[in-house]
């Protein structure tokens, strides 16, 4: 088991890999598991990350990436696969 | 008349006690014909089901209000704790001011914690000359489910807002001059509210309505009602804080209120338990008091031993908007499931003592039993129902697992959540260190394995119970590990609500033991660990039938709360005398 990396990224394009870790470390927190239990590809409503939680992770994710994130995020793109891929090539068109 | 105080009884207290104190003594006892607010009186205004004018205005006299005004906007707000003091103090009296007079702190609070200067100027001029103010959360569709509410803010340019729909049922929907809505300003989703701060006296009359004042079991008082708004302008500076972050703003100020809330149930839960004595240790049956009956005896005994395990909960919470607000999500829902509940129930089992008195609305202490007991049954429901709350719990609970060492820090943080001595610095209300999740951290049950194992041998029943409930504890865990595994969420799953129960019942024995460690070696009441060897066998009863409450505590247990009663102090672990004492 590795632990994630949260040392904040500022100024630097992330790519959908890392942003996949950091979301596997915190969600696996959040929910009791390692971060390699966590499927990125699981719904995450359906792994115990209610809207609350929803919200948390959000203001982490903004908090590492320095930057604000779409505020529909975790909503329109509700794995964290999902929202790694949307992130990353966000951050690259910016 | 003159008491000289006690060396002792003003040990182990703070500057807050003094506070409360203060305001005991200008309102005075509610069972004297008289004081500033009188059991009589608030029941006639109950009965009528109307706003009880004098009470206000003997709130208005001492500044009462004022205390929802931070210093720097000309107020005498300080800390939570002392709020909580005075709502308690108030509630004891009669819960449908301290509601009603609550909800314009909580319109106030988004306000105070992310409005801008003239947002706060006005709402502080606004509560200075006698405002009420309301907080416009809930929509009647869709009650505790608030992130689908449906009252629209269309618009957002320079030339401001529209905003449309209804908010009900909500506290002061008709008495209030200002009032914090919560509306949609983009896609359903969390960053999809924005809130509002609405003048009323600004609005265009053609645009706004109130709804009718709803018909209520208890609070019979209050403005339940709600507010109808349809195309209505309110300007672009209206936003309070940023836009898109209404929902986080009414979390995090709900982390505050529903902590808040359960000081109404602790003063209601005094004069429940004050009004029982009252009555039984001169009503005579058989020859002798209905108190000298054993088994009524060691019922209302328990009654005043859940009321401090009550406290030891809510006090640490309200603490710890001062001390760690970071820890606020869980706590606050701990508390709110439980303390509120806890209360339902001694006053169920009160009720039972009182018999037939308990019914009626006249007679023992002018018939207010029944109408607190009516009153304390909405406390469970608003700012989270009981079930949200173990959701909240039950959410958190898989991350609490990890457990962080325990070290000098958690010891420091201990002591200074529970020490009663401890002086809350001033507070400015803004909410920068408050989170959405505990982030797996929770020295209050996390560090309860050392704290049970530092029991001196001494202290041998205590240590005996103590080491029940960290069994209880260690069986909680492992049924979440076990749910974990099997890959359900606990808050979508009623052995999770069960095992979320449990660990607030583990909190509130955790709670129990910090405060006795915090206060010993003070001398006093507090000190004795009898309270607590009663207090975890009560949270026990709860969580293993069969209990056997220890007779040799019982004893000294008893002694203290029939001291509170006869010398007029709060039934607390913190001395304090209550109006009408005749100090000086
Ligand atoms: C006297 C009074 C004053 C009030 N003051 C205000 C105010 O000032 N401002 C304001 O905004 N609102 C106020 N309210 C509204 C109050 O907060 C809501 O009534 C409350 O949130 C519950 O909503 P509901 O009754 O519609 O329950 P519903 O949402 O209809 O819930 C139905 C049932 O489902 C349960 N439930 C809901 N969610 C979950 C879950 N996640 N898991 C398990 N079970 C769940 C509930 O506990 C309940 O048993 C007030 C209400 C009253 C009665």
């Amino acid at each position: 088991m590795s632990q994630t990396d949260e040392t904040p990224v500022l100024n630097r394009v992330v790519t959908a890999a890392e942003v996949t870790d950091f979301l596997r470390g915190r969600v696996g927190r959040m929910i009791g598991l390692t971060p390699d239990e966590v499927d990125p590809a699981a719904p995450l409503a359906s792994i115990g990350v209610d809207s609350v939680h929803a919200m948390e992770l959000v203001a982490e994710l903004e908090e590492w990436l320095g930057t604000h994130v779409p505020d529909h995020l975790a909503w329109s793109y509700p794995t964290i696969a999902l929202i790694s891929e949307q992130l990353a090539s966000a951050e690259s068109l910016a | 008349m003159s008491t000289a105080t006690h060396p002792e009884v003003r040990a182990g207290r703070s500057t807050v006690h003094d506070t409360v104190e203060d305001f005991e003594e200008f309102l005075g006892d509610p069972r004297a014909p008289g004081s500033r607010i009188t059991f009589a009186e608030q029941m006639e205004y109950d009965e009528r089901e109307e706003k009880a004018v004098p009470a206000f205005d003997a709130l208005a006299e001492w500044g009462y209000p004022l205390h929802y005004v931070p210093a720097a906007e000309g107020g005498r707000f300080h800390d939570m704790e002392r709020m909580f003091g005075l709502i308690r103090s108030l509630a004891r009296r009669d819960m449908t001011p301290a509601l009603s007079s609550g909800a314009t702190f909580l319109g106030a609070m988004p306000v105070w914690g992310w409005g801008d200067a003239a947002q706060r100027a006005r709402v502080a001029d606004l509560i200075k000359a006698g405002a009420f103010g309301a907080f416009g959360l809930s929509e009647a569709d869709h009650g505790c489910d608030v992130v689908a509410g449906e009252v629209l803010a269309e618009g957002g340019d320079e030339a401001g807002y529209l905003l449309t729909g209804t908010k009900w049922p909500i506290g002061n929907g008709i008495r209030s001059t200002f009032a914090t809505i919560f509306a949609r300003t983009g896609p359903a989703g969390p960053r999809g509210f924005s809130a509002f701060l609405v003048d009323k006296e600004k609005l265009d009359p053609l645009h706004w309505a109130t709804e009718p004042r709803v018909k209520t079991l208890g609070l019979r008082g209050a403005d339940v009602s709600g507010i109808t708004l349809e195309d209505c302008p309110v300007p672009a500076d209206a936003v309070i804080g940023s836009r898109g972050r209404g929902m986080e703003e009414a979390i995090k100020t709900l982390q505050i209120s529903r902590t808040l809330v359960t000081a109404m149930s602790m003063g209601v839960a005094d004069t429940g338990l004050r009004t029982t004595l009252d009555h039984i240790r001169s009503r005579r049956l058989y020859g002798r008091t209905v108190h000298e009956i054993q088994v009524i005896r060691e019922q209302v005994l328990a009654a005043y031993v859940d009321l401090l395990v009550a406290e030891c909960t809510t006090a640490a919470t309200a603490r710890a908007i001062s001390v760690m607000p970071e820890r606020l999500s869980l706590w606050s829902s701990v508390t709110k499931y439980l303390v509120p509940g806890l209360i339902d129930e001694v006053l169920g089992s009160l009720g039972s003592v009182l018999a037939a008195r308990h019914f009626m609305r006249e007679g023992v202490n002018d018939g207010i039993f029944q109408k607190m007991l009516r009153d304390n049954r909405i406390v469970s429901i608003f700012e989270g129902t009981s079930h949200v709350h173990q959701h909240v719990v039950a959410s958190q609970l898989p991350s609490l697992l990890l457990r962080p060492e325990y070290d000098l820090n958690t010891e420091a943080l201990l002591q200074d959540l529970f020490d009663h001595e401890y002086e809350p610095p001033e507070w400015d209300l803004r909410f920068d260190r408050f989170k959405l999740t505990n982030g797996g951290l929770d020295e209050i049950t996390q560090s309860l394995p050392d704290v049970v194992a530092a029991i001196p041998a001494e202290y041998a029943t205590l240590k005996q119970v103590a080491a029940e409930v960290l069994a209880v504890q260690e069986r909680l865990q492992q049924g979440v590990r076990q749910l974990v595994k099997q890959g359900n969420d606990l808050h979508s799953n009623a052995r999770g609500f069960t095992l979320a129960r449990q660990h607030c019942l583990v909190h509130a024995a955790a709670a129990c033991l910090h405060t006795w460690n915090a206060n010993a070696g003070r001398g006093g009441f507090v000190s004795r660990p009898e309270w607590v060897v009663l207090a975890l066998q009560r949270i026990l009863t709860r969580l293993i039938p069969d209990q056997q409450l220890d007779p040799d505590s019982l004893v000294v247990v008893e002694a203290e709360m029939l001291s509170s009663w006869e010398d007029e102090r709060l039934f607390s672990l913190v001395p304090l005398r209550l109006g009408g004492t005749g100090t000086d």
